[in-house]
């Protein structure tokens, strides 16, 4: 009698449902990216816990084929493993009113707070849909050009999906891993200046490790700090600090997608699993508006083009040719000092003291196009080994570059 | 999950509910035959079997045939109905199915099975609204069940509070009103577990398949006893005449013959008039004995005894006796519903009782006629020699055919001058009801507006002092309630369409549909409201469901 009785609200809010999931491939319970585990981290997750966000999409889709009763035991089950999932009591609740009255929309909890409220079915939107746009794991992030041999993985920010992908170095190939939800900056991306809430588009590397329990609660259970404000940043004159991945405190198991002051933010589990295989000064952060993806081949192509341009530019050095070299920068160029390129590449030569490279190696390569730039950037870092004579130098480095015209042109030079 | 797929999906869902039941068919036959466990079900006890196991193996059109044969032969048959209706599910032919249930129903409107079963055809055909109101109704033949399921939902309405509490980190118990559950007074109807069959497990059908087939067996037995209740009294009725008779042709002096005439004249009035009762009783037994509301109809029989003396002058001992026997019939009822197993017994003593009882209504209405046509007789002398007359009935038993008919004939002209004088009364009580009428739906309608308005002491305003609560709780237990139902809503509307007023003297009962809408709740049914005049207004005496 019951489930009679749930028939008529469990429609309204299952044809939400129907709506929100449409278009999904018919996925069992792995169809959640979580549930694959990301390597490295076997011994850390207990086995016996559900993911939980793998048996959230599970109510919510037992909601839209109207199975209540499975709905509800599922529901059960993910507040009791994750006891301060808020979204899990949410559709809990959901679930139970429908025994009394109509339930027409996520939260349905009538004088609820607004705001609380929305952010609720803010993150209910944005987890079914991250589901319906999953990229094919064959597919690559267009903007990771290549990874240098030193890097493990990589990790890609899609502000938009309020997610975050983990791509694996397999000798110098890409394979997808897992991908994670994550909350931003309270105004959205694209930071410009310090206090405005809103996360930094760029490519960013972890420059710290800071473990939880050196940290107050509220930033979970460890944080990595990003190099924000970069080189490009600063030359834009954007300003702030303090951009991290971090965890979330201990009553909150996740946070609205639009909440921090700019941090990224994962649930805590996840936010584990980064930090065991994050390096400092290795591990790279794309934060993009809309993470865009390209097929093996045309990664390929646009990966050998981006590297035969660094290449030459390498090979040039070896000529003493001056002419040649300044061929490779762009006459807005400007140095870390704010140098422009007559200066700097005077100072440059001045220290060779009128010696030519015999050899220029460029090892441990990565290569990036550049998010959030209206031209084509690509910002490259690498360490060049060169030999003058008898004597040898290694320099860590980071260029970047802008495309004017058909040819790539640096805009910026300096150390890593 | 492309929505087509979506809607085959719960279109399985519920086939598949219709196809469970059909899987507990043996548990829910042998339940339902417990249920409508008559002396006609032994008869065809064997054809039901014969019915359950082709079902059992799928040989719908075979179960089909065979439950058509043995239908012919018991038409009215609940069980068998209800199994044809099964079949039908079974079969697709849901619309065929439907007939099945809903003339069940109509014809057994406190069975919920029925109901239960309608609404699952109507919403494996996506007719939800029509199945949420089958299902209304199948709570609603207990009114136990109603007030449970509403304290349900309010249960779940709380464990959503404290969910979306945690959910959105609101401190628990800040602001939150607790539900205010409804208490139930007293054990209602029946305590032997409940008519509504949970199939939940096989240990549990067959405790409530005994249960009920207890209360069937009770309820057939009371039928029964109605019948020959009936059947009694029209040969006592006939018995008496003839003992009059003989009393006379054998009186030795004028005055022991005068008198002998008077009584047998009297006899033969109260003759026709209880055989007329005796039908009536039938009918009202018969209608008695499928409400299971035992309560009820124990009530209704007070009311009709109490009227029946307002209306006498010489209000004698006769009817200070029928009261007590009354009560004591009501006594044992209610302990008979406590004592399942002891119901069977119970209820035939209390059948008799109750027989017993409307004998002596009937001579006592007799008497009452007879003493405003003659003011003359004491109720005493008509209750001696009604003794005399059964005593002389019992010793003798010749009867003088053309006599009784000429006495018949005297009491007929007798009643047709009651008749014409209640007539004269009846035409003028309705040129006032007319009138009535009008201030009467204008009670019903400013009722409804306080209800939709919130107007708490308004509504409580249309109700009459002696108000007749529910579950027989105190006034103010009541109005309480009420106040209490009324408040915590966010909204109410209360609609009355398809009114009918009829008015008998200065009770007026209203039959309407009801449109209840709340936030939490929408409820289309037919109500009865009966109304009472008091000094000029027109309050609620009675609130019933159903009409």
């Amino acid at each position: 009698m019951a489930s009679a009785l749930q028939g008529r609200p469990a429609r309204m809010l299952g044809r939400l449902l129907m709506l929100c999931l449409a278009g999904l491939p018919a996925m069992g319970s792995e169809a959640s990216s979580s549930s694959i585990p990301p390597q490295g981290n076997t011994a850390g997750a207990p086995a016996a816990k559900p993911d939980p966000e793998a048996l959230l999409i599970d109510i919510y889709k037992d909601l839209g084929a109207n199975r209540l009763r499975e709905a509800q035991a599922k529901a059960d089950a993910l507040v009791a493993a994750y006891p301060t999932f808020r979204l899990g009591h949410l559709v809990r609740g959901d679930l139970l009113l429908m025994h009394a009255r109509p339930v027409r929309n996520f939260g349905a909890m009538a004088d609820g707070p607004g705001d609380k409220l929305k952010e609720l079915r803010d993150e209910a939107m944005v987890r079914i849909r991250s589901l319906q746009e999953k990229p094919d794991p064959k597919l690559i992030p267009k903007a990771v050009l290549q990874v240098g041999e030193d890097q493990k993985n990589v990790l890609v920010v899609d502000t938009t999906r309020s997610r975050l992908y983990v791509y694996e170095n397999q000798g110098g190939e890409l394979k997808y891993m897992t991908d994670y939800y994550v909350s931003q900056g309270r105004f959205g991306a694209n930071k410009t200046k310090s206090g405005d809430q809103r996360t930094p588009i760029g490519v960013y590397y972890v420059n710290n490790r800071i473990p939880g329990p050196k940290l107050p609660d509220f930033y979970g259970t460890g944080a990595l700090p990003l190099s924000y404000p970069n080189e490009w940043d600063k030359r834009n004159g954007r300003s702030g600090y303090g951009i991290w991945l971090h965890g979330t405190p201990s009553d909150n198991f996740s946070r609205p997608p639009l909440s921090s002051d700019g941090c990224v933010v994962l649930a805590n589990p996840d936010l584990q699993s980064l930090y065991s295989t994050a390096e400092v000064g290795k591990t790279v952060v794309v934060i993009s508006q809309h993470v865009q993806f390209v097929d093996k081949s045309e990664w390929a192509k646009q990966r050998d083009a981006a590297s035969a341009m660094l290449e030459q530019w390498g090979q040039s050095l070896e000529n003493a040719d001056a002419d040649k070299v300044l061929s490779y920068y762009s006459p807005e160029f400007r140095s870390a000092q704010g140098e422009n390129l007559a200066t700097w590449f005077g100072r440059q030569q001045k220290s060779l003291n009128g010696a030519r490279y015999t050899s220029v190696k460029l090892r441990d390569v990565s290569l990036f196009r550049y998010p959030g730039t209206p031209e084509d950037m690509i910002v490259s870092t690498f360490t060049q080994e060169s030999a003058v004579g008898k004597s040898k130098n290694a320099i860590r480095k980071r260029q970047y570059w802008v495309r004017e015209g058909s040819q790539w042109k640096i805009i910026y030079e300096g150390n890593a | 999950m492309a929505p087509e797929s979506q809607e085959q999906t719960s279109i399985h869902g519920l086939r598949g509910l219709i196809s469970k039941t059909a899987h507990k068919t043996a548990v829910l036959s042998s339940l339902v035959a417990a249920l409508f466990g008559v002396p006609a079900t032994l008869a065809h006890a064997s054809e039901m079997s014969d019915i359950n196991k082709l079902m059992r193996a799928g040989q719908y059109a075979d179960a089909l045939t065979k439950t058509d044969a043995v239908l012919a032969k018991h038409p009215r048959d609940a069980q068998l109905r209800f199994t044809k209706g099964l079949i039908l599910a079974e079969q697709n032919r849901s619309a065929e199915a439907i007939a099945v249930f809903s003339k069940l129903t109509e014809d057994f409107p406190d069975l919920p099975e029925p109901y239960n079963n309608l609404a699952v055809l109507y919403a494996a055909d996506g007719q939800y609204d029509k199945a949420r109101a089958a299902l209304d109704m199948a709570m609603r033949t207990n009114p136990t069940y109603a007030t449970a399921l509403e304290n349900l939902g309010d249960v779940y309405a709380k464990l959503a509070s404290q969910a979306y509490d945690k959910a959105l980190q609101i401190d628990p118990g800040a602001n939150v009103p607790q539900p205010k559950l409804t208490l139930l007074r007293s054990l209602n109807g029946n305590t032997t577990g409940g008519t509504v069959p949970r199939l939940a497990s096989a240990a549990a059908a067959q405790r409530d398949a005994k249960a009920k087939a207890e209360a069937a067996a009770a309820e057939q037995q009371e039928r029964n006893r109605a019948l020959a209740a009936e059947k009694l009294a029209q040969q006592a009725a006939a018995d008496k005449a003839e003992a009059e008779k003989t009393a006379i042709s054998k009186a030795t002096s004028e005055k022991e013959k005068a008198a002998a005439d008077k009584a047998a004249a009297e006899k033969a009035a109260a003759d026709k008039a209880a055989a007329d009762k005796a039908t009536a009783e039938k009918a009202a037994a018969d209608r008695a004995a499928a409400d299971r509301a035992k309560a009820e109809k124990a009530r209704a029989d007070q009311l009709a005894a109490e009227q029946a003396r307002a209306q006498k002058a010489a209000a004698d001992k006769a009817a200070a006796e029928l009261k007590q026997k009354e009560l004591q019939a009501q006594k044992d009822k209610e302990q008979a519903d406590k004592l399942a197993r002891e119901q069977a017994a119970r209820a035939e003593k209390d059948k008799a009782a109750q027989a017993a009882a409307e004998k002596a209504q009937a001579d006592k209405l007799a008497a009452a006629e007879k003493a405003k046509a003659e003011k003359l007789a004491a109720a005493e002398k008509a209750k001696a020699e009604k003794l005399a007359a059964a005593e002389k009935a019992k010793a003798e038993k010749l009867a003088a055919a053309e006599k009784a008919k000429a006495e018949k004939l005297a009491a007929a002209e007798k009643a047709k001058a009651d008749k014409a004088r209640a007539d004269k009364e009846k035409a003028k009580a309705e040129a006032s009801a007319e009138q009535d009428k009008a201030v009467v739906l204008a009670a019903l309608n400013g009722w409804a507006k306080a209800w939709s308005d919130k107007d708490v002491r308004s509504y409580l305003g249309h109700y009459a002092s002696d108000f007749e609560t529910p579950r027989g709780a105190s006034r103010k237990e009541w109005a309480e309630e009420r106040r209490a139902r009324i408040e915590d809503k966010g909204r109410i509307s209360v609609k009355v369409s398809n009114a009918t007023v009829s008015i008998n003297g200065n009770i007026a009962t209203v039959r309407y549909r009801q449109i209840y809408n709340s936030d939490r709740l929408t409820v289309d049914s037919r109500k009865t409201l009966i109304f009472v005049k008091q000094g000029n207004r027109w309050l609620i005496k009675q609130e019933r469901s159903g009409g």
